[in-house]
Formats: C-alpha cells, sequence, structure tokens
C-alpha cells in the first residue's frame, strides 16, 4: 500500500486501534487525496498523523519559480535538506529565461555544486547561462535514490542544463521531458535514446515531447544537428538481432520526429524495447512540416518486429501512423484496377455540359474505385497487420487515421477493445499522399509523372494511386462500416461531429449491393445495419443528426441503440448546428420505446449524458419517471441545454420538473443539467 | 456458483463466487481450496459490516480490475466519487471505519479507495482541532512541538 513507513516516535499496533480511529496504514491512503494545505493542517493533529502526513507531503514535490521566489522559499529548501528521503517524484516548472535558481537546492536535491560559481559573492544562485560552462567539483551521487518520477515541463534551451544532472538519476521509473517553443530558428537536440535506456535501467514510462527534440539510436550525447533527416546510402533492411535483455519500458510517448528518422539504424534503438506496451505520438501545431517526413510503412515493420506486446497506441496531432501494410503493386499486376474504367456505364446526360458529364463521370468513377479497394479490404489476401496486439487505440484532435487502416482494424483486430477518435480527420494531406517509398515497385511511380494534360479526366492519377496503395482520409461511412465488422469493441467514442442519419442506412448512389433496405410491397423499408458489438459495448459516445424532426428516422435510432445488451454508458455528442436540422429527440412519439426493445441495455444502462432535444418534450417529468422505471440501473442522468435553440425560451431553462418530488426520489441519484458551454 | 462467507458474529451470507472475488483475500482462498464447500470464516468482519461489504461487490461485480499503478499515479488518481458510491458510504463514522478496515482486511481496493476518499471529503477545510474532534483524536503535541512543525513546514500553509 505503501512504499515507505515513516519513522514514528514510539509503536503503534493495530490493537491500539478500537473501530472508531483509523489504522495506520490507511492513513497513507488518505492522505493520498489531500491536497498540499490539507495534509500541513494533518501535521499538526497528533503524532501519528503527523509523521503519515509529512511523509505524504513531501514525497511529491512540485517546483515553481513562483514558490521558489517567495519569502517562504528558504523554509521550503531547509526542509526538503532533511527530508530529502521521502522525495518520490518531483515536478519541475522552473523556466531558466528567468533570472535566479538557488543554487542550493541543486545542491540539496542533485548534488550539483559547480566549481566556478561565484564563491565570493553573497549570492547563492546560478544563471543559465552558465550551465554549460559547468565543471562539477565531484560525481554526481544517487543523492535521491528514492525517486521515482521526474518530469520537467519548460524551454527547450533547459536540455543542456538538466543534461549534467538528468543521468544522475538512475532509480527514475516515470521520466517526462516537454520542452516548450521558444523563438524560432533553433536548434533540434537530439535525444540519444541508447544513453536514456541504460541511464535509466528500471524506467517503465518515458515521455520526451516537445518542439524540436529529435531522437538518435547511437549517435553520442548531445549532438545537435541542422539536418535532422539525414539519408544513408545504403538504407538496407535492419538486421540488428534483438537483445537477450530488454529494457523493462512499458510505455513510451514522443513526437512525430522520431517517425522521421532514416537510415538502417533509424529505430534499432525499439530492439531493446521489446516489452513495450504502450506508445504515445504527440505533435505540436505547426508539426506538419515534420509528419511530412514520417515513414509511417518502416516504422510500423519496426515496431512489429521489435514490440510484439504493444497493446495501446495514442496519437494526438498530425502524426500519419500506418496500422497495415499494403504492398504496393507492380504495374502489371493491375489489371483489375484499369478493368474498373472501361465498364463505365455512361450516365443519363441530356441537358448537362460536357464539363457536368465529366465531373459526374468522375464521381462514379471513385465510387467504383473504393468499392473494389473495400471489397478487397474486406478479404484482407494481402493485408498485414502492423500491430496485431492492439486493444486501443485513442485518435485525437487532427488524426491521420486512414480509411483502409479503420476498415482493416474492423475486419482484422482481434484483441480491439476501445477506440476513440476526436473529429474527423481534419485535411492532413500529407498523409494522403504518402505511399511505401521503401518498396521496389515505388521506383516505378517516382520516375514516372503524370502531366495534367495527358490525364484531363484524373483517371490515371486515380489508378496510380490504387497501384501505390495511398490511404484515403475516413468518413462516416467508414466509421459505420468498422462499426458493423468490429465484434470485440467495448468503448467506443467519436466526438467532435455528429453522423447524419442517411449515413445509418448506408445508401449508395452505385450499384453497390450494400444497400441496407428491405422490401415490402414494393416500398423500400430503411433498416440500420446491425453492428456487430452489439453484444460487448459498454460505453458509447457518439452524435447523431437528422434532416428534420419527422419521428421515423428517430425512432430507427431509438430501436437501433436498443440493441446493446451490455451498455453501460451513453453519451450524446451534440456541436452547435442549423436550426433546420435535429438531434435525437427523447419522446415517445419519435420511438424512445425503442431503447427497450430486442435484448437492449434495460439491465446494465448506469449513466446517460448530454441527453439532447429534452427541452422540445412538454411531459419531460414523465420522461425522467419512464427512464427510470425501464433502467432500474440508471445513477446519472445529464440533461444536455443549449439556450441558442431553446424555442421562446429567454433566461434560465425549464427545469422546474427537476424539484418535482417524484423526480427527485426516483432510483436515478443524480439528474442535472449540462450546458453547451461546458461540453469540452 | 456460490460461496458461504461466515462473519465473525458466525452469521451465514450465501454469495455467488464472482461476487465473492472481487475480494482478493478471498479469492485467494478459493484457489488456495480448490472445489470445497466449506464455509469461509471472516473473523474480522461483523454481518452487519459485511452486509455492506457484499452490497458494494454485488453493485460492481462487473467492473474492471483495477490497475494498481494507475491509482498510485497521482495523474491517474482521482477525488470523484460516484453517485452510487457516494450514497452507499451516507453511513455514521463508526461504520465507514468499519468497512474501511474490512475493504483493508478483504483486500478490496476500489473500496477501500472509495473510504479514504470519503474520510479525506471530511478532512478537506478542517482546522487540526476540527479534524481531532471529527475523528475523537487525542491532541499529544506540546505547544513547543507544535510551534516547532509549523515553522518547519510554514511553506506548506502559503496560499
Amino acid at each position: 500500500m505503501s512504499d515507505y513507513l515513516p519513522s514514528l516516535p514510539f509503536s503503534f499496533t493495530n490493537e491500539m486501534f478500537s473501530p472508531k480511529q483509523l489504522p495506520p496504514e490507511t492513513l497513507d491512503v488518505v492522505f493520498r487525496y489531500l491536497a498540499r494545505r490539507e495534509l500541513y493542517q494533518c501535521l499538526l493533529v497528533s503524532h501519528l498523523w503527523s509523521a503519515w502526513a509529512e511523509a505524504r507531503l513531501y514525497s511529491d514535490i512540485t517546483l515553481t519559480l513562483k514558490n521558489l521566489l517567495r519569502k517562504n522559499h528558504i523554509p521550503l529548501i531547509q526542509a526538503l535538506k532533511h527530508r530529502k528521503h521521502f522525495i518520490r517524484r518531483i515536478a519541475w516548472r522552473i523556466q531558466f529565461n528567468e533570472e535566479v535558481l538557488p543554487a542550493n537546492l541543486l545542491d540539496i536535491l542533485f548534488n550539483y555544486h559547480p566549481v566556478n560559481a561565484d564563491e565570493s559573492s553573497s549570492l547563492s544562485y546560478v544563471t543559465h547561462q552558465r550551465s554549460s560552462a559547468v565543471t562539477l567539483s565531484y560525481p554526481l551521487g544517487p543523492n535521491l535514490s528514492a525517486l521515482t518520477h521526474f518530469s520537467y515541463v519548460g524551454e527547450e534551451r533547459s536540455w543542456e542544463f538538466f543534461d549534467s544532472i538528468l543521468y544522475s538519476l538512475s532509480s527514475l521509473t516515470n521520466l517526462e521531458l516537454n520542452f516548450l517553443r521558444q523563438g524560432r530558428g533553433m536548434q533540434t537536440y537530439i535525444v540519444d535514446m541508447d544513453r536514456i535506456l541504460t541511464a535509466f535501467p528500471h524506467l517503465k514510462d518515458l515521455s520526451i515531447t516537445g518542439w524540436r527534440i529529435g531522437y538518435s539510436p547511437t549517435r553520442g550525447a548531445g549532438r545537435k544537428d541542422r539536418d535532422l533527416f539525414i539519408t544513408s546510402a545504403h538504407e538496407d533492411d535492419d538486421t540488428t538481432t534483438v537483445p537477450e535483455v530488454l529494457h523493462p519500458l512499458k510505455s513510451f510517448t514522443f513526437n512525430p520526429l522520431l517517425m522521421g528518422n532514416r537510415g538502417s539504424d533509424a529505430f534499432t534503438f525499439f530492439r531493446r524495447l521489446g516489452n513495450l506496451k504502450e506508445i504515445c505520438i504527440r505533435s505540436e501545431k505547426g508539426y506538419d512540416e515534420y509528419a511530412k517526413q514520417s515513414r509511417p510503412w518502416a516504422f510500423g515493420r519496426a515496431l512489429k518486429r521489435y514490440c510484439p506486446k504493444l497493446e495501446f497506441i495514442g496519437t494526438f496531432g498530425p502524426v500519419a501512423l500506418w496500422f497495415f501494410d499494403l504492398p504496393i503493386l507492380p504495374p502489371n499486376k493491375i489489371s483489375h484496377i484499369a478493368a474498373l474504367v472501361q465498364e463505365q456505364i455512361p450516365p443519363d446526360v441530356s441537358g448537362m455540359s460536357a464539363r457536368q458529364v465529366q465531373a459526374l463521370m468522375k464521381d462514379r468513377l471513385e465510387w467504383r474505385f473504393r468499392d473494389q479497394e473495400q471489397d478487397e479490404l474486406l478479404e484482407s489476401n494481402d493485408v498485414m497487420a502492423l500491430f496485431p496486439q492492439l486493444k486501443t487505440l485513442i485518435f485525437g484532435y487532427g488524426h491521420a487515421l486512414s480509411a483502409q487502416d479503420l476498415i482493416s482494424l474492423g475486419v482484422q483486430a482481434r484483441f480491439l477493445t476501445r477506440l476513440e477518435i476526436e473529429y474527423m480527420c481534419s485535411g492532413c494531406n500529407y498523409a494522403s499522399d504518402m505511399y511505401d517509398k521503401d518498396h521496389p515497385a515505388a521506383a516505378v511511380a517516382v520516375g514516372s509523372t503524370i502531366h495534367p494534360a495527358a490525364d484531363p479526366t484524373g483517371t490515371s492519377r486515380m489508378i496510380e494511386d490504387r497501384r501505390l496503395r495511398k490511404r484515403r482520409v475516413l468518413d462516416y461511412r467508414d466509421v459505420l462500416l468498422f462499426l458493423q465488422l468490429c465484434p470485440t469493441l467495448r468503448h467506443f467514442s467519436l466526438t467532435g461531429v455528429c453522423i447524419p442519419f442517411k449515413y445509418f442506412v448506408d445508401v449508395s448512389n452505385s450499384n453497390n449491393s450494400r444497400t441496407a433496405t428491405t422490401t415490402a410491397n414494393d416500398e423500400e423499408t430503411p433498416v440500420i445495419r446491425p453492428w456487430a458489438c452489439e453484444g460487448t459495448l459498454e460505453t458509447l459516445q457518439i452524435g447523431f443528426e437528422f434532416p428534420d424532426r419527422q419521428p421515423e428516422q428517430h425512432r430507427l435510432v431509438w430501436k437501433h441503440l436498443g440493441r446493446f445488451k451490455n451498455l453501460r454508458s451513453l453519451t450524446f455528442v451534440r456541436l452547435p448546428f442549423s436550426r433546420n436540422s435535429s438531434a435525437l429527440i427523447p419522446s415517445f412519439s419519435h420511438g424512445l420505446e425503442g431503447l427497450l426493445e430486442g435484448r437492449g441495455p434495460a439491465g446494465t444502462l448506469q449513466e446517460i449524458r448530454w441527453l439532447p432535444e429534452w427541452w422540445k418534450i412538454k411531459n419531460r417529468r414523465e420522461l425522467v419517471l419512464w427512464l427510470a422505471r425501464s433502467f432500474p440501473r440508471l445513477g446519472v442522468l445529464g440533461l444536455m441545454f443549449n439556450r441558442t435553440y431553446v424555442e421562446g425560451e429567454t433566461g434560465a431553462p425549464h427545469i422546474a420538473f427537476l424539484e418535482d418530488e417524484e423526480v427527485k426520489q426516483c432510483s436515478i441519484l443524480s439528474v442535472f443539467v449540462e450546458s453547451l458551454t461546458t461540453l469540452r | 456458483m456460490t460461496v458461504i462467507l461466515v462473519s465473525s458474529d458466525n452469521q451465514d451470507f450465501k454469495v455467488d463466487k464472482e461476487v465473492a472475488e472481487r475480494s482478493i483475500l478471498i479469492k485467494n482462498m478459493l484457489e488456495d481450496v480448490g472445489e470445497s464447500d466449506s464455509p469461509i470464516p471472516l473473523p474480522n468482519v461483523t454481518a452487519a459490516v459485511l452486509t455492506k461489504v457484499i452490497e458494494y461487490c454485488e453493485h460492481h461485480r462487473n467492473d474492471p480490475v483495477q490497475v494498481p499503478e494507475e491509482t498510485d499515479d497521482p495523474r491517474k488518481r482521482s477525488n470523484d466519487i460516484e453517485e452510487w458510491d457516494m450514497k452507499f458510504m451516507q453511513v455514521d463514522q463508526e461504520m465507514l471505519f468499519e468497512i474501511i478496515l474490512a475493504a483493508n482486511y478483504l483486500d478490496i481496493k476500489p473500496l477501500l479507495d472509495v473510504g479514504c476518499k470519503t474520510v479525506a471529503n471530511i478532512i478537506k477545510g478542517k482546522t487540526p482541532e476540527e479534524i481531532r474532534k471529527a475523528f475523537n483524536i487525542v491532541n499529544d503535541f506540546t505547544p513547543e512541538e507544535e510551534a516547532q512543525i509549523k515553522k518547519e513546514n510554514e511553506w506548506a500553509e502559503d496560499r
């Protein structure tokens, strides 16, 4: 429970404690949930509480310039001097573009005592300019031998300063370095990954991100390369053997510069990371230039080889990451693609101009290409998973997830249980223009350029893009196809967009046989295709957009939601949109009872958040009571309110029904209104 | 499959095995004894407390198993208590402490965490004297000791 025991002034045994008092070891658990000032109060309660509170208070230290420049910074430093043995975590937030940093603080914490300090001066501070010229008076020792967590957020120029002290902290299990952007034109600092892994043999969680930070296998510490993207004359296959002793690192966070490494040793340090289970790739705003240099094919293959246990991947910002290897087709193996061009059936073009006809033909051809590729992905004949053990995928804002990867995940991912996507892809054109440039068949593409004048319809370009297996930006259809394919999903979240209803019924404008309709009495009755995860899904976050408030479409969606027999949490996503459209309406006239049809979540649903459009319902009280009766485990009901779209509303929303006694006494423990302004 | 738990005051509780195994202590006991139907004695837990513990485990029977590393990491540790748990913990202080002791003994970490969060919420906003009063603690500091502690740790009090 606790990794340390404070030295107590006298012995305590459990027998001394009646049930009216907490046993000592549970005090430590309680104190984990207290802030600094609260722990201070506990110091003064009793000797026993003081011992445990002191240990907890000094276990987690945050150092900011603000608290170091206060009048009481001397007591803080003196207190640290005698309590170093408690320190487990340090969060260093001191900006080195400021003037002062207490030298004795560095001495106390890190045994850092520069010989060229001004001994005669009354000042005891060092400035950052001296960091690069410092000669240490004695070797750095493990002063904080119990320190496990160190995190730094500050300017990038601090790297050299930390280089002289960071590597002494060999006991670390968690290291986080985040270098903030400072000005322009700064050199890229290359982190020697092999040195990091050697210096910190117990590291479990490593995060090195920030502006202009690159990553090197074995190029020596501190080297700065203006040209990060060094190409080797011999980009042979990596023949590095996997070492017998693997580093214990489980989680690694980095920026996409790493994915642009070139040469045969581009990713060889991963050979030591066979225990890696989690990677997060964080891109900064303005990193598009570096994202374009990424080599997702090479990066993915390296991780497939060296890190077979990877089960969690998160990307935030523009990151071009591939999840499947789609081999490039040689030019003599594309007859099936070219045949699509020949098969075009001229549409009825009466009344259309030549340009309009051309645009229509191109659009139809694009659909045929897309459908053909989709059929190939569903058969997954030549698709190889780069991360076959994936359980969790998170795509943050500005992601570059492709349609091909998402569909292939639906087909092949046997262990995927969680998928979160924020926003649909944000115009990352660089990602859709990528192809495996290391593939022999790619060389043909490099040599042959298709001049627009020779390809007025763009057909040749489309064929070439298909041959090169270029990624396509995903859209709503791809997301829904994935949900129809993946049977293991337990948590799904798509935020930042609402899916228009028409995509759920998948009406196609081609000869595609995937139109989800049944015919009865010569009338088409739209249905929503079942999702493969209806038996497993536990949490769902999704938004629906309808063209109007006609009940039939809403009824279909409620009925669809009623298929999820293990659903525990349902959250609706809503963005401000036109008054002409509508979110899902939770009324009986719009098929709300569909939630109880089929096997339904009646016995499992515990939480509904951001329930939309409820203010348009007359009998809101009955809505809440019906939900309470129908879903006995429902404990939380959050009602989304967007004042802008409440017709006739001025001032406070109509929430008087929440004060009704029956509503207050119903089984739903928490019924509340959530304002749209706090949506994110 | 069900198991029988016996409280310290010899009351039997028939519980689904899946629910009982929310307690790591019981889970390990069951693994050790194999297929035996023998009741499991819990000499440190009274019937009243065991009733509450079983109620908690029943409600949370389908929760995923908590990873210890996540709750030890301040970044992933949450001070929030979900609605049902908050209502569950609306008991007198004696029962609250009994639940914590039982959760500690039975090794039910989520219940221990909820209990300790509840105690932490009681502590928040109180002076040392108010904390002593709330938990029936005797002040064993001399005035000199109190002054020393305040002086050495004054940085922590500063707002």
